[in-house]
């Protein structure tokens, strides 16, 4: 074992160090492909060992690279071999919930469905739901700015988290509380936003303040199909005129709700683009809100409508099915267009935005893209807040097939700020994206904002050791 | 030796759908009493598998993992990809012993 | 690798159950009063529309609780090594001291309280020591395929040699094994295979006056291997037992720990303790459990006597 093992073993005790290959190994990847390598991976179980790790990390210019379910998937927990995995995952207490104040304080370890199964006893919820529920921890979720199906309604990470513990890379590994318990908060610069979203670049994170807020009383949700984008678009128009207060729009397109009926046989089926519409509404008004609802759909010439008065049956129902099981239909044509039982599909899922006004336009330039390179191309999204996710599949080791794929991003990129969008609205940039991020801020004439995101790294990380290589661009 | 070529076949096939999402984790019991280290998961130990199907690497690491599932298919259930998680592991358990 | 020691000697507990059961058609040891005692005192068919096949798993377990007891505190891989050979030529599970005559005269109670609930509600149950075995559980577990091929055809070979054609179990495992295994891996497999649960008539039911609160405790094997769970809890509230729910239930169950029990005791009593501890946070009695697993490994961890299989709470009512 090296000295440098050694030393961590010292300073936090064997069972909170793994160096054996195997485990490293598990700890190198991300959701998509970006295999890295480190020399150990740490298990932190408290603010102070995390310090003291960080103090033996600056003094021996040693790389950390904080995670936490490592399922994001643009590379920005993977990582090296100069340097550790520090994984937060023995963090997990849910320190206080305060229903009268409305937060929380919870550690970085805890996985956001945890966190939802304590608020929903008394019925709250934390409202950032990305399709990574079930894995998505607090400390990735902050790093990663994450949002989710709710997004239209509930915005964002940045939207929800008040305050922040952090350690930073630095001589001392100073510990700072930013933010606090309060909604209203005006001290200074807002440092806590400037962490959320960060990638874990800037510092570590040991704990949260997350505001919660009431779980709807009832949830009203109707789909439908339409024949033409223009009638989808027209209906998503009149339900946002119609002072409906939407929670979920999501949206499927004609080709990829073809595909994921014809392969996962679900309740629900029909012809066209798919429109899932869910209204946050109390008891009383749950049966108006539907025929509301429904009205507006028909309106628009939607066919194989179906409506449901409450959460419970929409799922009897199977109104989310096509939407959930698009990742499983496309792992499911990956697997069906690969030559051979040994070779993995690699699935790369796309996270632009636009203005949703802009939305008809996008799909369209969308799957002309798709048909330049010859990318087969599921496609989903958020339609509430113009989030589309266009989904493609790669053959691990085509060495072709991956070029193509980097300008096949880049045109989707260049499509998205034409259109007054954005090139990452959930996912994060990582590894993917830092060419997007050249063009995006190009475009908008501001090159030096990425100036003076490298001025804040090094002010936060003056020796860069925190998750080098992530998120900006180089020089 | 049996020859366990088309077993090898048949759980690769499957566990190479991983896509490491980890929606597998949040359910499973040993991963918890295991102190949250992924070799004690349905993600780490399907890609234990893949790496020894593939590379061969073998350590005491891979029995631990392997020998600590309960093939109580909790993870299986959550798998988006439908990779049969708890079967694979049981199945493969048969090259452990060879 | 101090950071990994929660598995120790796999391989030679393994040869060790493997061996036992091929050629002594049973993992360990246990006497003949224990595995076929329940019928002592009743007048048990033997001939009949449904077979009755235990399995041995209730049977077994009170010995298991002993086995593992010792295994944890095994720290010599050598005396393993040494069992292994000795056990080829003379059971060495014979050497692991009897456990409670008190334990197996409540599993024998079990056996035949459900014996006595699948006559009251009309089945004309039949029983043959001769037919009733393992059925060969830890081979699946252990991933030995083809050991459990060749057991299997063994054991459906009896079956049809005496025209069994329908078969009711007590275990969770059992039924399994027999119902969704077996079908995939032994030729023109052809049984019918119900659990008791599925078949018993609720109106058939003792009421049960109390005002306990009971929290339940699906077993994997049922509850995911069979979708067996909305029925058990509609036999439980037709006699009126007031029945709460844990963190995970139904198809999202939490294993009770026991399977690994063997291979890993450390870790097994852990999820015990886990599991147990999420039951008794619903602020229940007692807990219900319904698989002689679950029942082991729920009482090692638990310090009173809070633990019944469900079918001490579903009693033949007296009118019948």
């Amino acid at each position: 074992m090296s000295d440098i093992l050694k030393d961590l073993v010292k300073i936090l005790g064997n069972d909170k160090v793994a160096v054996d290959p195997l485990t490293i190994k598990l700890y190198s990847k991300n959701a998509v492909y970006y295999e890295g390598n480190a020399l150990a991976v740490v298990f932190p179980e408290t603010t102070d060992d995390v310090r003291r790790v960080v103090k033996y990390a600056y003094q021996n210019n040693l790389k950390i690279y904080p995670q936490g379910s490592a399922s994001e998937i643009v590379g920005s927990t993977t990582p090296r071999k100069d340097g550790i995995v520090m994984n937060f995952m023995r963090m997990r207490k849910v320190k206080e919930v305060s229903y009268v104040d409305s937060y929380v304080v919870v550690e970085p370890g805890v996985r956001l469905i945890e966190l939802n199964n304590i608020l929903s006893r008394n019925g709250y919820m934390f409202p950032i739901d990305p399709a990574s529920v079930k894995s998505a921890t607090v400390g990735g979720a902050v790093n990663s700015g994450s949002g989710g199906m709710m997004g239209a309604k509930y915005g964002t990470m940045k939207d929800w988290v008040l305050g922040l513990e952090v350690v930073l890379p630095d001589e001392e590994a100073t510990v700072l509380k930013l933010g606090g318990k309060t909604t209203k908060n005006r001290e200074g610069y807002d440092l806590v936003r400037l962490i959320v979203g960060s990638e874990g670049t800037l510092a570590l994170v040991t704990e949260a303040i997350l505001r919660i807020t009431l779980a709807p009383e009832r949830v009203v949700t109707v789909t439908g199909f339409f024949r033409e984008l223009e009638d989808l678009m027209r209906c998503v128009v009149e339900i946002k005129k119609s002072k409906l207060d939407v929670l979920i729009m999501e949206f499927v397109d004609d080709v990829t709700a073809k595909i994921t009926i014809d392969t996962i046989k679900p309740k629900i089926a029909g012809e066209g683009h798919l429109l899932i519409t869910s209204v946050s509404t109390v008891d009383e008004a749950a049966s108006r809100v539907k025929d509301k609802l429904v009205d507006l759909y028909a309106g628009s010439g939607a066919t194989n409508v179906v409506a449901a008065e409450s959460m419970g049956e929409a799922e009897a129902l199977g109104i989310f099915e096509i939407r959930r099981n698009l990742y499983p239909a496309t792992i499911k044509m990956a697997s069906l267009s690969l030559r051979d039982d040994e070779e993995k599909p690699y699935i790369f899922v796309e996270d632009i935005s636009v203005p949703p006004s802009r939305l008809i336009e996008a799909v369209k330039r969308l799957r002309e893209i798709s048909e330049k390179y010859d990318f087969p191309m599921t496609l989903g999204g958020h339609v509430g807040d113009g989030n589309l996710h266009p989904v493609v599949w790669i053959r691990e080791g085509d060495k072709d097939k991956m070029e193509q794929f980097n300008n096949f991003v880049l045109d989707i990129m260049r499509m998205a700020i034409e259109l007054g969008g954005v090139i990452s609205s959930e996912h994060g940039v990582g590894k993917v994206k830092k060419d997007g991020l050249v063009l995006s801020f190009k475009a908008r004439n501001s090159i030096k904002a990425l100036s003076i995101m490298r001025q804040i790294k090094r002010i936060f990380d003056p020796k860069n050791i925190l998750n080098p290589d992530k998120m900006l661009p180089s020089v | 030796m049996r020859d366990l070529t088309d077993l090898r076949r048949e759980i690769l096939r499957d566990v190479l759908k991983c896509s490491y999402c980890a929606m597998c984790e949040w359910v499973c019991p040993t991963l918890d009493v295991g102190n949250g280290n992924r070799i004690y998961g349905p993600r780490g130990r399907i890609n234990l598998i893949v790496s020894y199907f593939r590379e061969g690497s073998e350590n005491g690491v891979l029995k631990e993992s392997i020998y600590t599932c309960l093939i109580c298919m909790a993870c299986t259930q959550q798998c988006p990809a439908g990779i049969n998680i708890a079967e694979d592991i049981r199945k493969f358990r048969t090259f452990l012993t060879q | 690798m101090s950071m990994y020691n929660y598995v120790a000697y796999p391989n030679k507990i393994i040869e060790i159950i493997r061996f036992n059961i091929l050629n002594r058609g049973i993992p360990i040891h246990a006497s003949k009063w224990t595995l076929f005692g329940w019928t002592d005192g009743i007048d048990v068919p033997r001939e009949g529309e449904w077979l009755l096949f235990t399995g041995f798993m209730y049977q077994l377990t009170p010995y298991i609780e002993v086995l593992v007891d010792k295994l944890s505190r095994i720290k010599n891989g050598f005396l393993l090594t040494l069992g292994s050979m000795v056990n080829k030529v003379f059971d060495i599970s014979r050497f692991i001291s009897t456990p409670p005559r008190e334990r197996i005269m409540e599993v024998h109670d079990v056996l035949r309280n459900i014996y006595r609930l699948l006559v009251a509600s009309g089945y004309r149950v039949w029983y043959d020591e001769a037919i009733d075995t393992y059925p060969g559980t830890l081979l699946y577990e252990f991933g030995l395929d083809a050991e459990l091929k060749y057991y299997g055809e063994r054991l459906y070979h009896r079956l049809k040699s005496r025209g069994v054609d329908r078969i009711i179990t007590v275990d969770p495992h059992t039924t399994y094994i027999l119902k969704k295994v077996y079908p995939s891996i032994v030729p023109n497999y052809d049984v019918k295979v119900l659990s008791y649960l599925e078949l018993i008539d609720p109106s058939t039911l003792c009421r049960v006056e109390s005002e306990l609160v009971y929290a339940i405790h699906d077993p994997c094997y049922y509850a995911r291997g069979i979708g067996l769970y909305q029925g058990t809890r509609e036999a439980l509230a037709s006699v009126g037992v007031r029945v709460v729910e844990p963190r995970f239930s139904g198809t999202n169950t939490y294993c009770c720990g026991g399977p690994i029990e063997s291979l890993s005791p450390t870790f097994s009593a852990e999820i015990g303790r886990r599991r147990l501890d999420m039951l008794l946070r619903t602020g229940a009695d007692k807990i219900i459990v319904m698989c002689p697993i679950c029942m082991a490994n729920l009482r090692r961890a638990s310090s009173s006597d809070n633990i019944i299989d469900i079918s001490q709470l579903l009693k033949r009512a007296n009118t019948i």
